[in-house]
């Protein structure tokens, strides 16, 4: 325990000096405007934004990089309360009670409040980082190939099972990912594949130009799509100088114990592989209106629907750093775009990454602390000026975000092969976001999928070519059953269906 | 559209596949597991995925009637402004590139505003010339510019 504070404390010190502090500060305002832009999850922000950070240590790179991840929650509340549209699927829960309040005159409340049940989700969830981030590294150091190749397995399962239409889109999604991953040399014999002869395909396609083409190009041509360009822009104004602005004490009294629920539920949905701030948020949302003595007032203004969801989708932002710091396994799009970034700056996460590199994991850890607080003093105070951005019409947006994914892409390698792999890989994100596959499952395997190959190669020569060796050690027999266990709740579903 | 989409992921399934099954080994010479073997699983579980989401689709396609819709046009000219971005990046140089492309989507989605598009357009395309060139010093192609470097 003594540890554990020592650790923070260093961490807190690290976050602390001048030029992370300035990195924080600038992340965690860029992550809320990309939160206000619809569409723009903390996913795309961080990928468009990752060559930026080239030149950076990288505690001061993922300080940014985690600024935009949690700033991008925070703002993409503010538009699913004032105008019903929510800047990212995380927030989508909280539009169902946080718009009616706006409609009932109590927009100043509700901003208020989420941004409060977003700071203790937050802050729960980075406490909830300290107790179980390094007993997770722990336990995973005595993992194997078999093990590591069926988590990646696993939390690619759950992704395309709780992400898009269907579980066989979200298999095809991942399938795809995999087959990105695997251009390039083969690391065991030496072989090139894929490479149709291009020097600049030998080390593979570098998974930054996929994420930002899948999430920055693919959103955008989606939000084309959806006619957000046409749109004129929506003039709101917020004073907080008005009494009106700020929550009852009731406010906070009828939702004491929600925080804690809400905060409680997103940690763990944000733990768990593939699950995430969007599923605890609804879970959260949910369970909230069943525990409620008077569930008819939910999505009719309840303060408390508001806040389990955004108290949720904070907590498993933190919640989903757990297996990404602890066991090098990304639980989400965003964070598995964070995950490639640690891979660019030459950081190897997994189980020693927080023996090897304790200033980078407590430094992240302290910065979380610190955005937290830093964005619930924005949230309330910089709440006008943040609002004044949404007066910026979409279509000159456009430019913006075109220019920065391709400069962007091209200032990585100076290549222009991964220019146009943007294009590409923007084409069939904007694809896979329309017609309901997963563009998040697709990053994940990119990303992993070069572990996953060598896991799973690994795991062969290991069992002399036998797939027994998934159910002859004790942990892998256990993610074995879950495996099976998903298959077959999907084939009941789709059994019942067929039946009716 | 749907299903066209989900006809070309079959199509590059069966690409894929047929590639890496001509021109990676499955095993290798002492009978290990070789390159192509990994590519090899994707690729059956690809075509076997996409085949059956390609009979699914043209079941849902046959049962919801096509639609199609206006805005697949907006699509098709930003997606076109972004290749020509790309064609024009290495032999204009970035500055000209981002100026003309801001320039000619303005020009097309920002109409009867041209004063307005004519500074915007500038004042972007410097902007991130100072950010990226001067800042971050990227190395951005210089194009026909490159003798005022």
């Amino acid at each position: 325990m003594e540890d554990l504070f020592a650790n923070l404390a260093s961490g807190l010190a690290l976050a602390l000096s001048l030029e992370n502090l300035v990195f924080l500060v600038v992340g965690v305002c860029v992550g809320m405007l990309v939160g206000l832009f619809p569409g723009f999850g903390p996913a795309a922000g961080i990928a468009i934004l990752i060559p930026m950070t080239l030149g950076l240590e990288p505690t001061t790179g993922i300080i940014l990089l985690a600024g935009i991840y949690y700033g991008a929650m925070y703002g993409g509340t503010i538009t699913s309360i004032l105008i019903n549209t929510p800047g990212e699927s995380a927030t989508v829960a909280s539009t169902l009670d946080g718009y009616p309040m706006t409609q009932a005159g109590r927009a100043g409340p509700a901003l208020v409040m989420q941004a409060v049940a977003s700071f203790v989700g937050g802050a729960v969830g980075v406490v909830l980082i300290c107790a179980f981030a390094p007993a997770l590294s722990s336990f995973a150091a005595s993992f194997g190939p078999s093990e590591y190749f069926l988590i990646v397995f696993l939390g690619l399962l759950l992704l395309a099972t709780l992400m898009g239409d269907s579980l066989l889109k979200g298999i095809i999604s991942a399938l795809f990912g995999f087959a990105i991953s695997t251009v390039g040399v083969d690391v065991i014999s030496g072989a090139q594949r894929f490479t149709f002869g291009s020097p600049e395909l030998i080390d593979g396609i570098y998974f930054v130009p996929v994420a930002i083409g899948l999430f920055g190009i693919g959103e955008l041509l989606n939000c084309i799509y959806t006619g957000e360009h046409k749109k004129a822009a929506k003039r709101i104004s917020v004073t907080i100088f008005s009494r009106a602005f700020w929550p009852r004490a009731g406010d906070f009294r009828i939702s004491r114990f929600t925080f804690a629920r809400g905060s409680l539920i997103g940690f763990i949905a944000g733990v768990l592989p593939g699950s995430g701030a969007t599923i605890g948020s609804i879970l959260a949302y949910s369970v909230e209106k069943r525990v409620a003595r008077d569930p008819g007032e939910f999505g009719k203004g309840d303060i408390r629907g508001l806040v389990a969801p955004e108290a949720a989708n904070n907590a498993a932002s933190a919640g989903a750093m757990v297996p990404l710091i602890s066991l090098g396994i990304p639980g989400s799009g965003a964070t598995a775009v964070l995950l490639g970034a640690l891979l660019m700056w030459g950081l190897q996460p997994g189980p020693m990454l927080i023996v090897d590199n304790p200033d980078f994991v407590w430094g992240l850890i302290g910065s979380m602390y610190l955005g937290n607080l830093m964005l619930v003093v924005m949230s309330v105070v910089a709440i006008p000026l943040f609002i004044k951005f949404l007066d910026v019409p979409y279509r000159l947006v456009v430019p913006v975000i075109v220019t920065l994914c391709i400069v962007g892409t091209f200032a990585l390698h100076s290549s222009m092969i991964e220019t146009w792999i943007l294009l590409a890989t923007g084409l069939l994100g904007f694809g896979m976001k329309r017609f309901g596959y997963s563009p998040a499952a697709t990053v994940l395997a990119v990303v992993l999928g070069g572990m996953a190959e060598n896991a799973f190669l690994q795991s062969l020569l290991i069992g002399d070519g036998s797939l027994r060796i998934f159910i002859t050690r004790p942990i892998s027999l256990a993610l074995t059953a879950v495996v099976a266990a998903i298959f077959a709740a999907a084939a009941l579903v789709r059994l019942r269906a067929l039946r009716r | 559209m749907r299903f066209l989409f989900s006809m070309a992921l079959l199509a590059f399934s069966l690409a894929y596949t047929g590639f890496a099954l001509y021109s990676l080994d499955l095993f290798d010479r002492a009978d290990r597991l070789g390159p192509g073997f990994f590519p090899a699983i994707v690729g059956v579980l690809l075509i076997a995925t996409t085949a059956a989401n390609g009979i699914r689709e043209y079941r849902r396609q046959r049962e919801a009637g096509t639609a199609l819709r206006a805005l697949w046009r907006d699509v098709a000219e930003v997606t076109g402004l972004i290749a020509l971005f790309l064609v024009l990046l290495p032999y204009a140089g970035s500055l000209l590139t981002i100026f003309a492309f801001t320039g000619l989507y303005l020009y097309r989605f920002n109409r009867g505003r041209g004063w307005f598009n004519a500074v915007y357009a500038v004042a972007f395309s410097a902007a991130v010339y100072l950010l990226f060139e001067v800042v971050l010093q990227a190395g951005l192609p210089q194009g026909v510019l490159a003798p005022l470097y």
